[in-house]
């Protein structure tokens, strides 16, 4: 057994802000997946090699997602004293200039897209003045991070540390006050007290259901038992969304934060972070997380000296879309078949190896320390008071900019659309758009006025789930994209109850019929009938909403089901 | 004791019954197909769907997994509980539409067939897991499960081959509703090669699993009984003397108990491996031990520890 290490929070904080207001030029290239896909890791390459062959005094580091996807390579370039500039689009062509101009402070005009003076959270605290007073004359023409739209919308309560700090580097994430909440959670607070903050912060769980995250925890800790487990949801599933993968490379101990608060909350020993194994940089970004915060105190026996025992573990889950389901999650986590399980019992009475458990959403557990740190009438304040605080948006589709932004839940979707995204790419209007995955269904653009709000968009027959919008304009073939997400409905259905597994094969049977112009009125009489069983007899949410796409498009695009050429009498002609 | 409601009518059941328990329990009948009292629920065939209101909230969910509590008002014939059950019915012919089991009980909802826009396939397991839950949970031989997620799931041995750990029993076949799990005992085998043919005794095959084991044969009647590897599993788990092996369950004596001899020690009931055998009182000083036959496999283990040697 490890000696119990004591904590050094305040040096480590100390630390980590001289490595983010470095005493000599630090260059940080955005290396998530949405940079790696546009080449930054090439890029990365090249300005090591530069760096070398400069003889330049610079330090090279990895950072996760700044939100701005649609700009990416984004290299950064900090020289002390002067403001940090943010660099898009960058191409090895260009790696030279950079480097040269980036040790004497400079700026390479056209490839610069903002600077910032200084990085102030939006939950207040600890901030970082990069600037000096006098603005120096090559920045000046450079538009302020916090005075553009993009970052002055946002409200990153949760998101504050992505793309600035690497996330190999624990003590920058101390920097902005990283791991102060659990000292305060785990040192001056009970667990009872913890729980009423969570819950006085009407916080709802951030995956799919919207469940208060205070209720969840209660009832995990009033269960009988010594045994109790807190798990993490990583298995994000949907297709063309991104949201915890950008999120886990970019700041995982922020979710380890979360887990401590969590596990003290309920009275866990023990954590499990299920996440998709196809996530690879997520994976190893999180293990090195967490190999740090054992190295350094932050997890394992009497943390802090309060004596409370916390272990973290991350489970590679094979990546099927049904393992986001809480209880089938649990099962593949036992190493059964990710197979959901009849509720009641819920997983906080009977969960992991039948223990109370406590299975939260990444973002939710990465909330908890704002809330610890802010207090829960605090977090209550932003957003509607029945979806409070600030939710992860990844933008993609037809939008001209995809990104990955925070805002505070409330908001508008069209606005979101509009001020970060750009509205529609090439100048298209928009004809449709889905929220929260594919069980959100297709939603016409005269509902682009709706709020991001759980009650809002569930009153729609769609939901918030995990917090994705993808966008689709005026030339998307909606029966194709009905047909897209059916199908994956019908790939990634678990097959264990005979309503989902048949229900969805047979839905893509239909389908395919009307799109071959052979659809009659009682096919979509079946898909109604079809829904509303499926709707009832389903194990899980999966089935109940495997024909929402269909039944979305149906109501709200009547021409496209039905004005496809469903097959009418034979005209007799007369002579 | 728990108080609940089903169709209106007060019910007491006991804490930790399901709905559909409490359900048949008082003759209130919910149709089923993946249901099997001996085994854990599984939930695959959703036809034991009912509306359940708890504190003013109605939801629909299978009655065979749904524990009962106090308060719960379940309605198990409504309309729309009767809408969902033909649909799941549907889906089920659409999928099987020549198992008896699914025909009957589609009829008995007035279905005769799926709707035609839903296309057919032609299966024989209907995938309630039955078998799949008797060979774990009861015979605990594990030989085999479910393969395969979503449209390409079904029940198969390890990688499709021969079945190890499968001891021939045929609680598979027993459990199966539609039949398609083929079972078949051959009295007379040959191993037949182009040197000449071997005979080689009476077999058990289990084609499903590509098992195939000798049946072991009574030494006193001749006619073969039990698959072997089945009678390997019972002498490693259960402590029973080496004879009972030999004979099978119609040749063996069943034991009878001297009640007079009898001292109520409860030795034999406590070696007993079945459960077939209880200290009763009989109106005497002492409880005397009464031998329950159906239980019984005439192992003989009683009259070996009965220190009165009242058994014979």
């Amino acid at each position: 057994m490890k000696k119990d290490k004591p904590l050094e929070l305040d040096a480590m904080q100390k630390k980590g802000i001289s490595l983010l207001v470095p005493a000599r030029a630090r260059i940080t290239v955005g290396m998530a997946t949405c940079g790696l896909a546009k080449g930054a890791g090439k890029v990365f390459e090249a300005l090591k090699h530069e760096i070398k062959k400069q003889k330049a005094k610079a330090d090279l580091v990895e950072v996760g997602c700044n939100g701005l996807c649609y700009a990416e390579p984004i290299v950064e370039v900090i020289c002390p004293g002067k403001p940090r500039i943010t660099y898009g689009r960058v191409g090895i062509d260009r790696i030279a200039d950079l480097v040269a101009s980036a040790v004497k402070g400079g700026v390479v005009k056209d490839l610069a897209l903002m600077k910032m003076d200084r990085l102030t959270p939006a939950a207040g605290g600890a901030s970082i003045t990069y600037a000096g007073a006098k603005v120096p004359k090559d920045a000046a023409g450079l538009k302020e991070c916090g005075k553009l739209d993009f970052f002055k919308k946002q409200m990153k309560l949760i998101s504050k540390n992505a793309g600035t700090i690497s996330p190999g580097q624990v003590e920058e994430y101390c920097a902005l006050g990283g791991y102060r909440a659990m000292l305060k959670a785990v040192t001056s607070m009970s667990p009872d007290e913890v729980v009423k903050e969570i819950t006085d912060s009407k916080l709802r769980g951030r995956g799919g259901a919207g469940f208060p995250t205070g209720l969840k925890l209660q009832a995990c800790r009033r269960a009988a038992g010594e045994v109790k487990y807190i798990v993490a949801n990583g298995s994000e599933g949907d297709p063309e969304i991104a949201m915890h993968r950008s999120f886990l490379e970019s700041d995982p101990h922020a979710l380890i934060e979360g887990m401590i608060i969590a596990g003290y909350a309920v009275g866990a020993a023990e954590g499990y972070v299920y996440l998709n194994d196809r996530y690879q940089v997520a994976c190893e970004r999180l293990a090195g997380a967490i190999a740090q915060a054992e190295e350094m105190g932050l997890i394992g026996s009497n943390i802090a000296g309060s004596g409370f025992y916390f272990s973290l573990r991350m489970k590679r889950g094979g990546g099927a879309y049904v393992c986001g389901e809480e209880t089938a999650l649990l099962n593949a986590l036992e190493g059964s078949f990710g197979e959901p399980r009849p509720r009641p019992p819920y997983p906080a009475e009977s969960g992991l190896f039948g223990k109370p458990t406590a299975v939260n959403n990444i973002e939710t557990l990465a909330t908890l320390p704002v809330i610890i740190a802010k207090g829960g009438t605090w977090y209550a304040g932003i957003g509607t008071p029945g979806s409070t605080g600030t939710k992860i948006v990844a933008l993609s589709g037809h939008v001209a900019r995809s990104c990955w932004v925070e805002v505070p839940l409330g908001m508008e979707i069209g606005e979101i659309i509009d001020t970060f995204g750009g509205g529609a790419a090439n100048g298209k209007k928009i004809k449709a758009f889905q929220a929260g995955g594919p069980s959100g269904g297709i939603l016409p653009a005269k509902l682009l006025k709706l709020k991001l709000d759980y009650d809002r968009l569930a009153k729609e027959g769609s939901l918030l789930g995990s917090g994705g919008l993808v966008v689709m304009d005026e030339d998307t073939d909606l029966l194709e994209m009905t047909r897209f997400f059916t199908d994956f409905f019908a790939d990634e259905t678990c097959g264990k109850c005979s309503s989902c597994r048949e229900g969805t094969k047979r839905l893509q049977d239909i389908i395919r019929d009307i799109m071959e112009g052979q659809g009659t009125g009682e096919h979509v009489e079946l898909v109604k009938r079809l829904a509303s069983a499926m709707s009832d007899t389903s194990a899980c949410a999966l089935g109940k909403t495997a024909a929402v796409p269909f039944m979305s498009v149906l109501n709200h695009f009547p021409g496209v089901i039905q004005g496809k050429p469903l097959k009418t009498k034979a005209k007799h002609t007369t002579s | 004791m728990v108080s609940l409601k089903i169709n209106g009518r007060k019910i007491k059941a006991e804490e930790g019954m399901t709905i559909l328990e409490a359900a048949r329990a008082n003759h209130i009948e919910i149709p089923t197909l993946c249901y099997n009292d001996a085994l854990k629920p599984y939930g695959a065939c959703r036809l034991c769907v009912v509306e359940i209101e708890k504190n003013g909230k109605t939801t629909v969910d299978t009655s065979c997994t749904y524990p009962v509590s106090d308060g719960l008002e379940v309605k198990t014939h409504t309309p729309r509980i009767h809408e969902a059950r033909k649909m799941v019915l549907e889906l089920h012919l659409a999928r099987c539409p020549n198992v008896s089991i699914v025909r009957e009980l589609a009829a008995e909802h007035g279905i005769t067939a799926s709707a035609r826009q839903m296309g057919k396939d032609n299966e024989y397991c209907i995938l309630c897991g039955l078998c799949v839950r008797a060979c774990n949970e009861v015979v605990k031989a594990g030989a085999i499960n479910f393969a395969g997620r979503g449209p390409v799931k079904m029940v198969d041995s390890p990688f499709g081959e021969t079945a190890d750990d499968c001891i021939a029993c045929g609680s598979c076949a027993f459990i199966c509703p539609t039949g398609i799990i083929k079972k078949n005992d051959l009295f007379a085998t040959s191993f037949c090669t182009p040197g000449g043919c071997e005979q080689t005794g009476p077999q058990r095959e289990i084609l499903n699993w590509k098992v195939e084991h000798k049946l072991k044969a009574c030494k006193k009647c001749g006619n073969p009984y039990a698959p072997e590897p089945h009678l390997e599993k019972v002498k490693r788990e259960k402590n029973l003397p080496i004879e009972f092996f030999d004979i099978c369950p119609s040749c063996r004596e069943y034991p009878v108990v001297d009640q007079d001899k009898c001292l109520g020690c409860g030795g034999c009931m406590e070696n007993c491996p079945c459960g077939a055998l209880e200290l009763e009182d009989k109106g005497g000083y002492d409880k005397k031990a009464q031998l329950y036959p159906q239980n019984c496999t005439a192992c003989h283990s009683c009259e070996l520890i009965c220190p009165m040697q009242a058994i014979s």
